[in-house]
């Protein structure tokens, strides 16, 4: 079984649709130290290996028991004389469908630049989802039941622009929780997204969302405009395979919700870095 | 000039094409085209994929050269790019010409192919030896379906009109072939300038037709003023927008440091640039609204500068705005400004053009030469306007005698009983001319002046107007510029004007007149009284000035902006005082935050964030552009400023930088 050395904390994720299939694992393997180690699960393959950095991403190095033996981590290792620390990097694939993942903004900054040059010429893109629409979709209670599962939104960072005063009383809201939508204050704020005004514009640049079936979570994202994920992974990699059944929900409620981009989300990254 | 930017160079030599690339700086190759008198064509070449932190690979040696005349080459790259393989995404690159992307080393079949994708005219050149045979040169052009123009003007018979009439109609004709195959949005440009000709030639020979009166000379003179700027910029318009065509090289550019691909891409930014903000103000004509409405609508208008303290109604606050109220007043027939550099006029406005400091090809990310400059002089075409419908409405009557005499009359009545409400025109009018009495005595009196003392003769407000309307156009601008084009973000305001000030003439000559105009704009909507409003303005402008110097932007102009705000800070708050009256009047008459919101265009620009704040706006070089995703080019600008007014720039090369910009900017669709 795959055990990634940081679990404990969300992870920066991409959303890459390539045609190139097993080339998109081969290519990025390249960027690992070693090979892949892999695990199939139901219609997915989860892929892990660990990316060597000469930056230190992480804050604290943890020690853990890892099969009877002391590990410390990040892991280290170095190479021509130069301290590297491993950092994992999961690929997420199911047919044309990939999610790459790495625990920390700054790494994933280098690294998805890094997988880019390596997929150039693949004709892989980027999937970004809308979420102003998906905010409208979701209404004033923040919720979609679907057939067998329930969306509900966990995080709203909502921009205020108040164009008839050019004033700045209010910049941004911030609102985390388990299901805003039961709120009266995320109704509130999302109604000027919902019924726009030329005086004051309210816009969604941050979106997190769970999926709950059975009345249990079974995965969660948190996007901005751009493409950028922070996913929760989970000791047992079971969130993130469930990552794809997320997506799926969100395409399907309406067909203009997702689209793609040929740049690299990560480069555009402004509001997901603090989305902890 | 920096370590991004190549420059392609072709010498001729006895009829053959030597081609080239030189690295950071084209000067070795004048040097030696200079020594052997050869002829040396060259143009900036910038790499257009860029990766954080790696300098791009160096151009390797050519064996050919494919040039994609792309309208929208900033989509065009984003569409490439997974296209691309890495090797490939190192040999393409942007230029600021029409010819506005390049790939190096592309075989014919390639370039072909990549071309299906791009859908534009190509050229390919292919070289033996880095030389270019002109047998070589292979021109895919797609079949252009050009309308024709009527041509509606003929020859007066008056030779100096004439004169006009022809040059006018030639620029015309070549620029229509040439809009019609490579920027046909300008084509409705050309067929309004056309009709404006017509017009102002047929008004010239009716005028011809009466008995000569010192009126006619001077509306007959106006309309030859008219004619001369309109042939001059299409002129303008020909020689920078239609050279670097294919093919490549039987279309010489005239500006030498661009000679080999021309110009006609930046150019396209300053149009498109232009025709945003046009279109934004098109949505509610301020002169329709002036005649129609502000001439039936009566207000009351503050009459006593001495006394003035402004108040709530002219904060930002929460009310319908004036000018939101009525019908639709949409402008018709508006002529568009045609917009081209110019070396020797910098940036400049006129009736019927704007220019762009030259250096702005080189150096646009530099303050000095931002092309946010421009939106002012733009913002000086919607007050012409403005002005010209509160004081005239046909060609050079503005300062007519028996109109002046009504314009006395009414504001003799008002200023002696100024709780009276007038109808709004008349108002704004006469707030005017206050302003400009009162600017004109503005000095530290010892105690009150006595009521007769203010008495104005017909022939003194005709003086003070005259002296002074320009400074009162300039406060009327300054507020566009800061309510719409800067969102009234006072720091970044006070930031961009003195950074760009310490390079002009006149606010060394007049400093004074520059701190106020900076502190009066920066106080307008604040609604605090005059003495407040004053104070925290020169906080403000202080702090801009202490960011510009911690960016590392210093002049001596800062040690006298400190001096005036510190030592003569009440001869400056007599001149801000009847400023900040007037500035008031207007932004409670003009605010409109239906075209602002036209202008920040945040939902659809895909780096807004949801903000208008400058820092926050989400730009970056390492992204290109999408179908339906239009970037605002006023916010894409200010942003690009901002990051070099902090010292925050991605790449230290100004001309990749510049190029970069006017990339981004000549590909959007403007004027919807």
């Amino acid at each position: 079984m795959i055990r990634t050395d940081f679990s404990n904390q969300p992870y920066v994720a991409e959303v890459l649709r390539s045609p190139a299939g097993d080339a998109v694992v081969r290519s990025v393997e390249r960027l690992i130290v070693g090979k892949w180690e892999s695990q199939i699960v139901d219609d997915v393959t989860i892929y892990h290996g660990l990316t060597a950095s000469t930056v230190p991403f992480h804050r604290v190095t943890r020690n853990v028991r890892f099969e009877g033996v002391d590990i410390s981590l990040p892991r280290t290792k170095t190479v021509r004389n130069r301290l590297h620390y491993l950092y994992d990097l999961l690929l997420v694939r199911r047919d044309r469908h990939i999610v790459v993942a790495v625990p920390f903004h700054g790494l994933a900054t280098d690294v998805f630049v890094r997988i880019d040059r390596e997929l150039a010429g693949t004709r892989t893109l980027y999937e970004t989802l809308d979420i102003t629409k998906l905010v409208i979709r979701l209404g004033a209670e923040g919720h979609a039941r679907l057939s067998e599962s329930e969306l509900v939104v966990t995080r709203c960072h909502l921009a205020f622009e108040d164009s008839a005063e050019r004033r700045r009383d209010i910049d941004q809201v911030r609102l985390t929780g388990a299901n805003l939508g039961a709120s009266t204050i995320y109704r509130d704020l999302v109604r000027p997204v919902l019924e726009p005004s030329v005086a004051q514009r309210v816009t969604p640049i941050l979106l997190g969302c769970a999926l709950y079936g059975g009345g249990v979570r079974r995965s969660g994202a948190t996007t901005d405009r751009h493409g950028n994920f922070k996913i929760t992974i989970g000791p047992g990699l079971r969130q993130v395979t469930r990552l794809f059944q997320l997506i799926d929900a969100i395409e399907g409620m309406s067909n203009d919700l997702a689209s793609t981009t040929s740049n690299i989300p990560i480069l555009q990254s402004q509001t997901i870095a603090g989305a902890d | 000039m920096g370590t991004f930017t190549h420059y392609l160079t072709v010498r001729e030599e006895q009829s053959q094409f030597r081609v080239t690339v030189e690295r950071a700086t084209p000067l070795e190759a004048i040097r030696e085209a200079l020594d052997h008198a050869l002829d040396l064509r060259y143009s900036p070449i910038l790499p257009a994929y860029l990766s954080p932190g790696a300098v791009p690979a160096a151009p390797p040696v050519l064996e050919a050269i494919t040039f994609y005349f792309a309208r929208r080459p900033y989509q065009v790259l984003g569409r490439l790019r997974p296209e691309l393989t890495q090797n490939e995404r190192d040999c393409v690159f942007f230029t600021e010409g029409l010819a506005s992307i390049l790939v190096v080393n592309a075989t014919a079949a390639r370039s072909a192919k990549l071309r299906d994708e791009v859908g534009c005219d190509m050229e390919h050149w292919t070289l033996r030896d880095g030389v270019l045979n002109r047998d070589e040169i292979m021109i895919h052009r797609a079949a252009v379906n050009s309308a024709g123009l009527t041509l509606n003007l003929s020859a007066t018979g008056d030779d100096t009109i004439d004169v006009y009439v022809e040059q006018i109609a030639a620029s015309i004709t070549t620029l229509w072939s040439f809009y019609n195959a490579y920027l046909p949005s300008e084509c409705h440009t050309l067929s309004q300038l056309l009709e404006l000709t017509r017009q102002l030639v047929s008004r010239h020979a009716l005028l011809r037709t009466g008995d000569p009166t010192m009126e006619t000379l001077r509306q007959r003179n106006a309309i030859v003023s008219a004619l001369v700027e309109l042939s001059a910029s299409l002129s303008y318009s020909v020689t920078q927008g239609t050279t670097g065509g294919a093919p490549i090289l039987g279309n010489r550019s005239p500006f030498p440091h661009h000679s080999l691909l021309g110009v006609a891409g930046a150019v396209r930014a300053l149009t498109n640039f232009t025709r945003y903000l046009e279109a934004a103000f098109r949505t509610r004509s301020a002169s329709a609204l002036i005649q129609k409405q502000y001439a039936t609508k009566k207000a009351q208008m503050p009459g006593r500068i001495s006394t003035y303290d402004s108040g709530a109604s002219y904060s930002f606050a929460m009310r319908p705005e004036e000018f939101e109220q009525g019908g639709e007043f949409s402008a018709t027939n508006t002529v568009p400004l045609l917009t081209h550099f110019s070396l020797r006029h910098g940036f400049k406005e006129a009736k019927f053009s704007i220019t762009a400091a030259s250096e702005s090809l080189t150096a646009e990310c530099l303050p000095a030469w931002t092309l946010m400059t421009l939106s002012h002089e733009i913002m000086h075409s919607r007050v012409r306007d403005i002005f010209q419908s509160l004081f005239g409405t046909t060609w050079g009557v503005d300062d007519a005698a028996d109109r002046w005499d009504v314009f006395f009359r009414n504001f003799a009545d008002w200023y002696r009983k100024p709780e009276t409400a007038v109808p709004v025109d008349q108002g704004l009018r006469n707030v005017i001319l206050n302003f400009c009495c009162a600017t004109e005595r503005a000095t530290i009196l010892p105690e009150r002046s006595k009521e007769s003392d203010l008495d104005v003769t017909r022939d003194d407000l005709f003086r003070n107007f005259i002296k002074h309307r320009r400074l009162a156009g300039e406060y009327v601008v300054h507020f566009h510029d800061y309510y719409f084009a800067y969102a009234r973000q006072p720091k970044l305001y006070v930031m961009s004007l003195w950074a760009s000030w310490t390079t002009v003439a006149a606010p060394v000559a007049r400093p004074m007149e520059y701190v106020v105009r900076t502190l009066v704009t920066i106080a307008c909507g604040t609604g605090a009284p005059s003495r407040d409003a004053f104070k925290g303005a020169i906080e403000q402008l202080t702090d801009g000035i202490d960011a510009l110097e911690a960016a590392g932007i210093t002049s001596p102009l800062f040690v006298e902006l400190r001096r005036i705000v510190k030592v003569d800070s009440e001869k400056a708050f007599a001149l801000f005082k009847p400023a900040y009256y007037l500035i008031d009047q207007v932004r409670q008459n003009f605010a409109s935050p239906s075209i602002a919101a036209l202008i920040d265009r945040l939902e659809t620009d895909p780096f807004a964030e949801g903000s208008t704040v400058a820092q926050e706006y989400a730009a970056s070089i390492y992204v290109y552009g999408e179908q339906d995703k239009p970037v605002s080019p006023i916010r894409y600008s200010l942003a690009a400023l901002v990051r070099q007014l902090s010292a925050e720039q991605p790449v230290h090369d100004l001309q990749w930088l510049t190029a970069w910009n006017s990339l981004v900017i000549s590909s959007q669709e403007v004027g919807a």
